[in-house]
């Protein structure tokens, strides 16, 4: 079959001539296919198993959203978010409702903390933190030190859920993570389930899950990487980002030694944040990498060998993506 | 610079496009929503869990809307809703298990590795377990592709994808499967 995927009629659309590599596929898999109904739950635990049959939910699902329409008045094709007032953040044993403002310290023992029912945070030993804002729209927390955990539900929005910390803020995309600070103040997080994002003065630094990523007071985040990154790699990538602030034929060299170190998709992650460096020499170079690890996007073509514009950043993230989530 | 945005969910399909009755107005369209996306919910749980587990995700999502959980601010997040909380279920469920197994009961490898292919059944959990070794968007957009049925289009507007990024996911996906069903004796 042809390496272009334009020549994969039948796979995209079933109406075209048929691929009797993708028929026979379809065929041996199609009994996995979803049966209506068949989804009534058969060993979820005791006290969350629903009595009712599955169209019968599905009627409660009418029901519910039929009723928050006649409460609101809203038109027929709105889902209404809860209000504002109704998000709390809760430290639990002994419970203790946190406003904004408020500081939370942890002594020998961890503490959980709910909010509302679109977040859950653990709080190691020895951590403080501060609640900065707490609404429907963004709830923002500061970590001073210590350590914390953080689940944040897929029903919450992209960026509702902030921490900040001396170094950075770290930004919720939908997941589950660990942020670390230490008494510097300098914080690592890692991605256990989504991504999240670190932001300096408009530099964010995409970390997804299985990845990791350091940030300093003193240079804000650094290169994220995978946690199963070789060691090679990861040197280097430790090395350059130590090397923030110096002179930048150090920085270059230590970029081009990371580069080096690159080589695979997986590896890509930091190549591709690379790719965002201030010093057009260490993008260029990161590009032409990336350009090395994998077939360049159409749209990345034309700045091969130089510093990328922001057409080719983003043709190269939509190539790359798959292989980091 | 700011990160560009994710892809969000694409815009609801509508009863018509998405195949379903609008005859009955409003009622019939919410009623709709499960069949409309319930396949949605169990390919992506099927791409992470396997079979065994898909039809409880598929569960839990739709109970979860019902439970007026989902923060949803416009109909239009709806399939990227339901796409992202089922594939947050399976990951939670995969948590759950011993760390390994992906796609049925026992460590994918083992799966793969000792099962000898015995009549359908047999092969076809084990070419599903080899499409749960590709990158995830591929393995997702395979699934719904030729186990859930939709063809490309209809799995972009679900999950928010590019329509170019869905192509380029199904051609790439079936490119890196090509060598494993090889392996495994698919003439």
């Amino acid at each position: 079959m042809s390496s272009d995927p334009r020549d994969d009629d039948y796979l995209w659309d079933p109406r075209a001539p048929v691929d009797p590599e993708v028929e026979r596929l379809e065929r041996l898999l199609a009994p996995l296919a979803h049966v209506p109904g068949r989804s009534v739950p058969s060993n979820l635990p005791a006290g969350r198993r629903p009595a009712l049959r599955a169209w019968a939910w599905v009627g409660a699902v009418a029901a519910t959203v039929l009723a928050v329409l006649w409460v609101t008045g809203r038109a027929p094709d709105t889902v209404v978010p809860p209000p504002a007032s109704g998000l709390e953040l809760v430290a639990l044993d002994p419970p203790q409702q946190l406003a904004e403002s408020a500081w939370l310290e942890t002594g020998a023992e961890e503490r959980e903390l709910r909010l509302g029912t679109v977040g859950q945070v653990t709080l190691g030993a020895g951590s403080r933190l501060e609640v900065r804002r707490l609404s429907a729209e963004e709830t923002r927390l500061y970590l001073e030190r210590g350590r914390l955990e953080a689940l944040v539900s897929a029903d919450a929005q992209p960026r509702f859920f902030q921490v900040d910390t001396p170094a950075t803020r770290c930004v919720d995309l939908g997941c589950r993570y660990t942020l670390v600070v230490d008494e510097r103040g300098d914080a690592l997080v890692e991605v256990e389930t989504g991504r999240v994002a670190f932001e300096n003065d408009g530099r964010a630094v995409l970390v997804p899950r299985g990845a990791s990523c350091r940030a300093t007071r003193a240079a804000g985040a650094g290169t994220p990487r995978f946690l199963d990154a070789a060691a090679p790699l990861v040197e280097a990538l430790d090395g350059f980002d130590a090397a923030a602030g110096t002179p930048s034929e150090r920085r270059r060299a230590l970029a081009a030694e990371a580069l080096r170190a690159a080589l695979s998709l997986r590896d890509a992650l930091p190549v591709w944040h690379l790719l965002q460096d201030p010093d057009v020499e260490i993008a260029a170079l990161a590009h032409l990498r990336l350009a090395e690890l994998t077939e360049a996007p159409a749209a990345a073509r034309a700045t091969l060998g130089s510093a990328p514009d922001a057409t080719a950043r983003a043709a190269w993230r939509e190539t790359l993506e798959p292989s980091w989530w | 610079m700011a990160l560009e945005p994710l892809p969000r969910a694409a815009p609801l399909p509508t009863a018509r496009s998405a195949g379903g009755e609008s005859a009955g107005g409003e009622g019939a369209d919410l009623e709709a929503l499960y069949r409309r996306f319930a396949a949605l919910a169990h390919g992506i749980a099927l791409a992470h869990l396997g079979p065994d587990e898909a039809d409880d995700v598929v569960q839990e999502v739709f109970l979860r809307l019902s439970e007026g959980r989902a923060r949803l601010r416009d109909p239009q997040a709806l399939p990227g809703w339901i796409a992202s909380t089922a594939r947050h279920a399976a990951l939670d469920r995969l948590r759950a298990r011993a760390r390994g197994p992906r796609i049925g009961g026992a460590p994918l490898e083992e799966r793969v590795a000792s099962e000898p292919a015995r009549g359908d059944d047999d092969l076809r959990r084990r070419v599903l377990a080899l499409i749960g070794t590709l990158p995830e968007a591929y393995r997702e957009a395979l699934v719904l592709r030729l186990v859930e049925g939709l063809d490309g289009p209809s799995i972009a507007a679900l999950t928010g994808h590019t329509p170019g990024s869905v192509r380029v996911h199904l051609h790439r996906g079936l490119e890196l499967l090509r060598p494993l069903l090889t392996k495994e004796g698919w003439a």
